[in-house]
């Protein structure tokens, strides 16, 4: 062959070889592997039992003039406070931050680490907001099961992406108090086996129990840990020879050692002095609070005796006690402090202050790439006085009823209780106190992580992922809140997401006979979205766009993503169009209920 | 040099654009069978003869009979081959004199000509192994490569499979280990003699303790159980309902020696395990919280708070201690509800006067059972099944995916075009990506469409959960499979379809009347056995070989890939023919592989 | 125009040409056509239940409660599922039959136990316990004694092929050859022997 030959041959191999190249990738593709050489850390922090965001980070007005109808029972702050009870308004208060509406606990500041105070509007820099998602099942524990395991006894996101991991931890989930079964903590589940570490509160210290199994055992005069080290790795070389178990052994080996060497353990100090600032955060957030319009005025509590008139359902039937006095509950108790701020001195989040310093370390450390957080309530409410319903009498005469304390003496004095997110038994009043200063605990935490993540380099490689099993629907009165099934919320956070966004479309008021209180105003019911063929976001389609984000498989592949990453600047843009509150129309609610 | 450029080039875009389309799952490399009568051109002359006896005397009674192949009928047990006189098929016609039911055709008898035959049929039947369908042929078998270093001696061997199946090492005085390093014993014998060692009824030493244990934890590893984090999960169910219910079947069936592997599927008797008991225990199993609860002090309930109508039960509790045994659970006075509730909200629950039969099965054995019914039930409690919305489709998704290890989707897009309704309210019922999973699953749903989830009481501390099996009323016809919704759905008889595309990528479409038929067509499906077989040669070998469709991208398959798939459809089909699940385990521990250090014998692996 | 000779060669030329490049470009097709592995081979180790026996038939009575610690109670790092009615529960006191062989086989800490797999691929985390398990039995003169005494040896024993051979055994019973680690090592003690032979991965295989 002459040379002209040569270069069209060489031509022509090039581009054999790009050809070769494209149908690896479509082959690549159809065997649904991953490419993707860099993994990304992953954060599920999920509040367990459904607590009601739209004091936190709910977006039920996405921009100042879409269509919103106020519910008496979703409020976020004081429009005007006075003294005795039932002498306030609530109010649904916003916070314009990009042109979106966020609840009105954004408009303030949270504490910040070493002390002084911060804008909590700073989260909302790379924050994407996924709303009116239809969980379709009820249910605490097999939504928040759901939450990484979308199929339910499926795979978890956290287990596909441990199988792509190499990391000493296959996935680490944070329990907290719950039993780790019922919540997402539990849901690991990896088409490879693999196994995660769950650490909930029977154990003292998160650190050393991760630890614990590369501590050093104390070493006897005459081993050597060089010699012993030496000796070890000759010898697995020569038993493992020719086994096709060598590679494996050898690599649990070696990583073990360094673990031991490496020494978790001496990273103690350092641990406890990371513990001691979320504590801290979270104490400051909780107890003690000044929030404008949360907590910066005196909050009386109820205080019998007390007349109004009567009221009655839609159906009817006479209000009951808890109807008329409901704001004031909390499970069985009505709230009967003179100053109801005073109830959060010393309250709690159990658990929280271990899970986000653990967390830190982690993903510092690289020891996972995947963190299941369960996070529990409001607690250790320290009640000055209370009473429960058998203590009340309720006088019905003519159009007035009156209520009144059947023994002054038998009131409850002194009682430790906590916040029920779960908040069937628990009014506006409270709810709305105990979920804005939860919120307030959690975004001054997750702030202060993501400063670390920034600081490690390693914030643009991790989506941090915040949400409950599903938003709260109000009651017809104020006696408590019900599940709200239909519209589950989902909050990304991650490095390459250009905040605030917000996507998904809620109805602004929903007449599906299928709700439990139906037409009572803007709650978050998930609406049809366009470019899902007209159907409501479902969580499948939120896990595909986690996953889309972590480069990985999805659990439920055919539920579309919602994000698109652009392969340049792995900017993560919606594909969907900006959320709408919209109308509700009557051939809707025929597929509320799906399979 | 034109055509020199061109023809390779369009060439390869040629090739490499059929090879991408075919390697679309979406289209078919079988020959579609539509209808669920077997082709008969495909049996043998004498059974060809014996089906068109069938057709005109039996099936306008049995119409499933129509679905029968030759093989089938020796699978589900009613033809014994060789043995006319043992086989169910024959004992059971009038005229044939075998001592048995003789009774059937009821009304006019087979004529001795046509009992000739059929009799002749049976004998003539050897136990001969299946052949796999003509269409499906794996290529070339790869040569092995053992590595004689790393080949275990008899004496090894047996040390792997006591260590395998009792977890832990032969101590010195081990009678088989004896015999197998004085070559009295081969090792496949002596792991064989283990299991029979560990039979119920005979003796009851700690190897065979632990033995029954290992296989009974990992038969229960198979099942999922939705129920423990299903709505307020009801903690004392468990001490009233084994937790390791449909395990029960797999056990049985490897450790009796009266119970063949057809029967897990077969039957309508619920299971209940014999324990030891030796230590009375007080305490309820599942700890609620955290905190042990003893059952003396809070008890069962039936029964709503409200107007003081709760309470206390008695129910047979689950036997504790080391498993002894598994016997048919006969239900007593024990088992009987005199009330129950369709939810557990104090408010809102209705009470419904019993008995209620806590222990009803549907027949099929393990599918039609209450514990495996119950674990998957995935509804609400109280909710009746509507043909639409409302079908128990975690239990048919698990059918599928407990026993035949095949996930969905399972059917192709050019299968379910037929079943799409444009006028459908319902979502799923008009696009054929989603009938590829709906049409498996909604037909199969139908045969559990009688059970609903009910409530013991509404006791705050637990309650008890347990399947209600509505009575099926034949009066009212069999109604359509695929509606929107239909209110006497549960009441119709519970006919239904199985629709699949097994893994020799064939388009499997049977009918169904009931549970029982239903267990008889799982039991003809090769996936079952070949599912069965891939879980015992993941814990004997650590080796977990995927079962799929294997006809799309057979192809593409990697030769040891292939192997394995051969290995696995070979063990799969023995185990079909002899029905015995220690005969399957003698079959791996047989093979080269296991005799191997690191279970490996081909290179590169 | 070229003559009829050069015209045969190039025509040769073109087909051979022709042959080559389909070839080529064909090969991408016969690389990715037949890789699609459609198995897993995980390593088949043995659960808690026979990481325990193995050690307890080794070390020794005394080492139960180092077992129980370190290695029953990691259900997950280990595998092998608990049985749920396998019960004693540690409250209960009445009776005078304790049976203790049931108590390493109940759900401690939840029924969810009973669905974990009858083995576990390692991760680290198994091997980091097993490393400090073996630390433990190797430092407690008890347990050591114990083995060591089992091998049919003394603490001062000679390191004699044969006497190595001894200790070998009590992990690999069928081991034919002797690793030459063994004799490679300095000065070494019957701690350090045993300490890195229960180490060592490949008997955790059965």
């Amino acid at each position: 062959m002459d040379r002209r030959d040569l270069l069209k041959f060489g031509s022509f191999g090039a581009a054999g070889f790009l050809l070769e190249g494209l149908a690896g990738g479509i082959l690549s593709e159809l065997y649904g592997a991953s490419t993707n050489t860099s993994l990304k850390n992953y954060l599920l922090v999920n509040l367990f039992m459904a607590p009601a965001r739209w004091p936190m980070d709910q977006i039920l007005k996405p921009e100042r003039n879409s269509s919103f109808y106020p519910n008496p029972f979703i409020k976020n702050k004081f429009s005007n406070i006075g003294a005795g009870s039932f002498n306030f308004e609530l109010d649904y208060g916003t916070s314009d931050i990009g042109g979106i509406q966020f609840p009105h606990i954004w408009n303030y500041e949270v504490p910040r680490a070493g002390g002084g105070s911060r804008p909590m509007r700073e989260l909302a820099d790379h924050f994407l907001a996924i709303r009116g998602c239809n969980m379709i099942l009820d249910g605490h524990f097999i939504n928040n099961r759901r939450l990484d395991a979308p199929d339910p006894g499926g795979v978890s996101i956290s287990g596909i992406l441990s199988d792509l991991s190499d990391r000493p931890y296959s996935g680490i989930s944070l329990a907290g108090i719950t039993p780790y079964m019922n919540s997402a903590a539990g849901a690991f589940n990896s088409p490879n086996g693999k196994t995660p570490v769950i650490l909930g509160n029977e154990v003292k210290d998160y650190l050393q129990y991760l630890a614990n199994p590369f501590s050093v055992a104390a070493p006897t005069k005459d081993i050597s840990q060089k010699a012993g080290r030496e000796l070890l790795t000759n010898l697995m070389n020569e038993l493992g020879a020719n086994s096709r178990y060598f590679k494996t052994s050898n690599s649990n080996r070696k990583k073990a050692e360094e673990m031991m060497i490496y020494g978790l353990e001496k990273i103690s100090t350092e641990y406890s002095a990371i513990f001691m600032k979320y504590q801290n955060l979270i104490n400051r957030s909780l107890r003690k609070t000044n929030i404008k319009g949360v907590t910066d005025k005196v909050i009386p509590g109820l205080s019998l005796p007390f007349s109004t008139s009567v009221k009655r359902k839609e159906n009817g039937n006479a209000y009951k006690i808890e109807d008329y006095l409901g704001t004031y509950r909390e499970r069985d108790e009505y709230l009967l402090d003179n100053d109801l701020r005073g109830i959060f001195d010393a309250a709690e989040i159990y658990e929280l202050a271990q899970q986000f310093a653990i967390s830190e370390i982690i993903f510092k450390e690289k020891l996972s790439h995947s963190i299941v957080m369960t996070v529990g309530g409001v607690a250790n409410l320290k009640v000055g006085r209370a009473t429960d319903e058998e203590n009340i009498v309720m006088k019905t005469i003519g159009d007035k009823v009156h209520f009144s304390y059947k023994d002054p003496k038998a009131i409850r004095k002194n009682l430790v209780t906590d916040h029920d997110p779960d908040s069937h038994e628990a009014g506006s009043l409270t709810t709305f106190l105990s979920c804005s200063l939860a919120w307030n605990a959690i975004s001054s935490c997750l702030l202060e992580y993501i400063d670390q993540l920034k600081k490690a380099k390693i914030f643009d490689d991790t989506l941090i992922h915040v949400t409950t099993e599903f938003e709260r629907e109000p009651a017809e009165t104020d006696s408590g809140t019900h599940h709200g099934v239909t519209g589950h919320s989902s909050t990304l956070i991650c490095g390459k997401i250009e905040g605030p966004q917000v996507i998904g479309n809620i109805y602004d008021i929903s007449h599906d006979p299928n709700d439990v209180t139906p037409s009572c105003g803007t709650w978050g019911k998930g609406a049809p979205v366009a470019e899902l063929d007209h159907n409501e976001i479902v969580y499948g389609n939120i896990a595909s766009s986690i996953c889309k984000i972590l480069g990985i498989s999805s659990p439920t592949p055919a539920s579309k993503s919602l994000v698109r990453i652009d392969p340049n600047s792995k900017k993560i843009t919606p594909l969907i169009s900006k959320a709408k509150n919209v109308k509700f129309k009557k051939t809707h609610f025929k597929n509320s209920k799906r399979s | 040099m034109k055509t020199g450029f061109w023809v390779p080039v369009l060439l390869f875009l040629a090739i490499g654009s059929i090879t991408l389309y075919l390697k679309d799952s979406n289209q078919s490399q079988a020959r579609v069978t539509t209808s669920h009568s077997i082709d008969l051109s495909k049996e043998s002359p004498q059974y060809q003869k014996v089906f068109k006896i069938l057709e005109t005397s039996c099936n306008h009674c049995h119409s499933s009979y129509a679905g029968y192949s030759e093989a089938s009928w020796v699978i589900t047990g009613q033809v014994i081959p060789g043995n006319p006189q043992r086989s169910y098929l024959y004992y059971h016609l009038r005229g044939s004199e075998t001592g048995g039911a003789e009774s059937m055709p009821p009304k006019k008898a087979l004529s001795k000509e046509e009992l000739r035959v059929l009799a002749e049929w049976i004998r003539g039947l050897s136990k001969g192994l299946a052949k796999m369908p003509a269409s499906f042929s794996l290529p070339k078998t790869l040569a092995k490569k053992i590595n004689p270093a790393l080949t275990l001696t008899e004496e090894e061997v047996y040390f792997r499979c006591h260590s395998q199946f009792s977890r832990s090492a032969p101590d010195s005085e081990d009678q088989l280990l004896a015999k197998v390093k004085k070559g009295l014993l081969s090792s496949v014998d002596a792991c064989l003699q283990l299991l029979k060692n560990a039979t119920f009824n005979s003796k009851s030493d700690s190897i065979s303790n632990s033995i029954r244990r290992t296989f009974h934890g990992l038969h229960n590893s198979w099942f999922n159980n939705f129920l423990l984090f299903n709505l307020q999960a009801s903690f004392p169910s468990y001490d009233v309902l084994d937790i390791t219910g449909p395990a029960l079947y797999f056990t049985k069936s490897l450790f009796s020696s009266d119970f063949n592997f057809n029967q897990i599927l077969s039957g309508n008797q619920n299971l209940r395990a014999v324990r030891s008991q030796e230590v009375a225990n007080d305490y309820f199993i599942y700890k609620k919280e955290s905190s042990e609860m003893r059952l003396s002090q809070h008890g069962f309930f039936v029964g709503k708070e409200k107007n003081k109508s709760r309470k206390n039960w008695n129910p047979n509790f689950v036997a504790r201690g080391n498993l002894l045994d598994i016997k048919a659970l006969k239900a007593d006075s024990k088992d009987l509800l005199p009330l129950y509730l369709d939810q557990t909200d104090s408010y809102l629950a209705k009470i419904f006067k019993g008995p209620l039969n806590i222990r009803q099965n549907l027949g099929g054995g393990l599918i039609g059972s209450q514990s495996f019914l119950l674990f998957n039930h995935g509804r609400e409690l109280g909710e009746t099944m509507d043909g639409g919305l409302l079908l128990p489709r975690r239990w048919s998704k698990m059918v599928f995916s407990n026993l035949l290890c095949r996930e969905l989707p399972l059917l192709r897009k050019v299968d379910v075009i037929k079943d799409i309704q444009k006028k459908s309210d319902i979502s799923f019922r008009k696009q054929a990506s989603c009938l590829q999973c709906h049409s498996s699953i909604d037909p199969l749903a139908a045969a559990a469409r009688q059970m609903t989830a009910v409530a013991s009481s509404d006791h705050p501390d637990g309650y008890t959960q347990h399947i209600r099996l509505h009575s099926s009323n034949p009066k009212l016809g069999n109604g359509k499979l695929l509606v929107d919704s239909d209110t006497s759905y549960h009441l119709r008889p519970p006919h239904g379809r199985l629709r699949y595309r097994n893994l020799y990528g064939k388009l499997v479409e049977s009918s169904f009347q009931n549970m029982q038929e239903l267990g008889q067509r799982l039991l003809e499906q090769d996936d079952l056995y070949i599912c069965t077989a891939k879980r015992y040669l993941y814990f004997l070998t650590g080796i977990d070989v995927a079962v799929e469709d294997y006809s799309t991208q057979l192809k593409s398959y990697d030769p040891i890939s292939l192997e394995y798939i051969r290995f696995l459809i070979f063990l799969g089909k023995r185990l079909k023919q002899h029905q015995n699940l220690s005969y399957l385990i003698k079959d791996i521990v047989s093979s080269d592989l296991y005799r191997q250090r690191d279970y490996q014998i081909y290179a590169s692996d | 125009m070229l003559s009829l000779k050069k015209r045969i060669l190039k025509i040769q030329k073109d087909r051979n040409f022709f042959l080559v490049m389909t070839l080529l470009l064909c090969s991408p097709l016969a690389v990715y056509g037949n890789s699609k592995k459609i198995y897993r081979a995980d390593r088949r180790m043995g659960d808690r239940f026979y990481i325990a026996s193995r050690l307890q038939r080794i070390f020794g009575a005394e080492s139960s409660k180092t077992l129980e610690e370190n290695i029953l109670s990691k259900v997950r790092a280990f595998g092998g599922a608990c049985s749920p009615y396998n019960v004693i529960s540690e409250f209960q006191k009445e009776g005078k039959k304790r049976i203790n062989h049931h108590t390493k086989y109940r759900c401690y800490s939840g029924l969810a136990d009973s669905k974990v797999e009858p083995f576990i691929d390692a991760g680290i985390l198994r091997t980091g316990h097993l490393h400090k398990t073996c630390d433990l039995l190797v430092a407690k003169q008890q347990t050591y004694q114990f083995a060591i005494n089992l091998a049919g040896l003394g603490s001062n024993s000679a390191k004699s092929d044969s006497n190595l051979k001894k200790m070998l055994r009590l992990f690999y019973p069928h081991s034919k050859k002797l690793p030459l680690a063994l004799k490679k090592v300095k000065n070494p003690s019957w701690k350090l022997i045993l300490s890195s032979l229960c180490k060592s991965d490949y008997w955790q295989i059965p």
